[in-house]
């Protein structure tokens, strides 16, 4: 069956949390299958509510969800077998062995025992945790629990993965890896929607980019035109990098800049 | 209500894995010493079985009463496989059930030691008539409590002890019936057709509407703690 052009839609979604704060402010954004999908903001701008409302964490106040053409309905449990996260709070059961918990995972994506030993050894390597693959993921560092909820993340090669932050607290040699699966697997026709701060990153990995700021997607384009076809409302020259559009859209110009004693 | 699959199989597995794991399965043996009390306490109260059940029930208690929090964000967790939360719940509560049967053999065995009197099979079939009446309105009462006041931190805090209060008093309400048909009007029979009749509303009711109370009020669960 061919795959919708936009894997993942949200139409007009609002979002006012009980403290009065206005996370997202008809949030209009579309990824397109087969993408590696930069969200990029400002902390506070959107986009960790927009994931947690798409992992079913969060409510929305108003608004749709389309994943995978369809109508998001969180009673139904079938789309979740094609959808894998790594958000910024621990999904894994921490007490399990990273062994144990990837082949719980994998078995509950209906992976067969075979399949799970296949998969659980070459993602044991793969994230160079094979070591501490017996150890309880409580005791493992920042990084190498990010690595272990990636890992979880992909175990049962899902359509869609979202990525909140994925590379923070990683090693560069363990983030190109990362980064080289995301390449990898995108090529194979997965989605992928990445949030992250680096955005050298975002522009040098991401096919598509979007930026939220206050609850509302200001720019939405593939990366490539970014630099050739939008140009600087000062200098009315190509940006020369997305880092410099970020700046430029989403800074206050009027807000002082500078410290008294220096 | 079809049998557990192999999926929900692994989830009672994990269940028992978890528990044994984890140090709240010292709590049953932090209230041993209770129990030795009260089994020989030279005035036995009930049948020999009360302190068994005693130190089962409040010594299980975060097994029947905080069952998606018994470790943190495991709520979040378990909300990205694709099962139903009524399935889900389901496996849980056979969890608790078999746990609950597990350590009632493991405690009987080391408290009756201590009993001063002699345990006949009478006693034994008593005892097995009055937790077939109780545990299903307990794990129920769980399920309930589960959504109502779900504990993120659980261990030994001020709101354990509240729970582990609040058991000894559903403890009670929920022996009432065995209490009638065994003392009062001396049917024991009674406690079978009770016992049948908890079953049929925990599976035809209290699966289905705790399942619904999740996937209303899951975001509110989240968000909440």
């Amino acid at each position: 069956m061919q795959q919708p052009l936009n894997i993942l839609e949200f139409r007009g979604i609002h979002k006012q949390y009980d403290s009065g704060t206005k996370a997202l402010d008809g949030l209009d954004l579309s990824v397109p299958g087969g993408s590696i999908f930069g969200f990029i903001g400002l902390n506070g701008a959107g986009k960790t509510t927009t994931i947690r409302i798409l992992a079913g964490l969060c409510s929305k106040d108003e608004g749709e969800v389309l994943l995978f053409g369809k109508l998001l309905d969180h009673h139904e449990t079938g789309h979740k077998r094609d959808l894998g996260f790594v958000l910024d709070e621990p999904l894994y059961f921490g007490w399990m062995a990273a062994r144990e918990y990837l082949h719980f995972v994998g078995r509950m994506y209906d992976l067969s025992d075979a399949q799970c030993e296949i998969r659980v050894g070459e993602l044991l390597e793969f994230f160079e945790l094979t070591i501490k693959g017996d150890a309880p993921i409580d005791t493992f560092s920042t990084g190498m629990k990010k690595k272990v909820s990636l890992a979880a993340a992909i175990i049962h090669n899902p359509k869609l993965v979202v990525l909140d932050e994925p590379l923070e607290g990683i090693d560069a040699v363990a983030a190109s890896s990362i980064k080289e699966t995301l390449v990898l697997m995108a090529n194979k026709g997965t989605t992928i929607l990445i949030t992250s701060h680096v955005l050298d990153t975002v522009e040098k990995l991401c096919s598509d980019v979007a930026i939220i700021h206050s609850g509302k997607i200001l720019l939405q384009s593939k990366t490539s035109e970014i630099r050739t076809k939008l140009k600087s409302t000062l200098t009315n020259q190509a940006f020369t990098s997305l880092e410099e559009l970020f700046v430029e859209m989403v800074s206050d110009k009027d807000r002082k800049k500078s410290l008294s004693w220096l | 209500m079809n049998p557990l699959n192999s999926k929900e199989t692994l989830f009672v597995r994990l269940e028992f894995m978890q528990y044994f794991r984890h140090r709240r399965s010292l709590h049953v043996v932090s209230l041993l010493p209770l129990g030795v009390f009260l089994m020989s306490w030279v005035y036995p109260v009930a049948s020999p079985y009360a302190p068994v059940l005693i130190v089962l029930i409040i010594g299980l208690e975060l097994q029947f009463n905080n069952i998606f929090y018994r470790t943190e964000n495991e709520l979040e967790a378990l909300s990205q496989f694709p099962i139903s939360w009524e399935r889900l719940i389901l496996a849980k509560n056979i969890a608790a059930i078999l746990l609950a049967l597990l350590l009632f053999t493991l405690l009987s065995m080391f408290l009756f030691f201590f009993s001063p009197d002699a345990i006949s099979p009478g006693h034994i079939g008593d005892a097995l008539l009055y937790l077939s009446t109780i545990i299903f309105p307990i794990i129920h009462f769980g399920n309930e409590q589960s959504i109502q006041r779900p504990r993120r931190q659980s261990g030994l805090l001020l709101d354990d002890l509240i729970a582990a209060l609040w058991m000894i008093v559903s403890l009670f309400l929920v022996s009432i019936p065995a209490f009638i048909f065994m003392g009062v009007v001396h049917l024991p029979i009674l406690c079978l057709a009770y016992s049948a009749a908890t079953v049929t509303y925990w599976l035809k009711v209290s699966l289905p509407k705790t399942a619904q109370r999740i996937e209303n009020e899951y975001t509110l669960i989240c968000s909440s703690l």
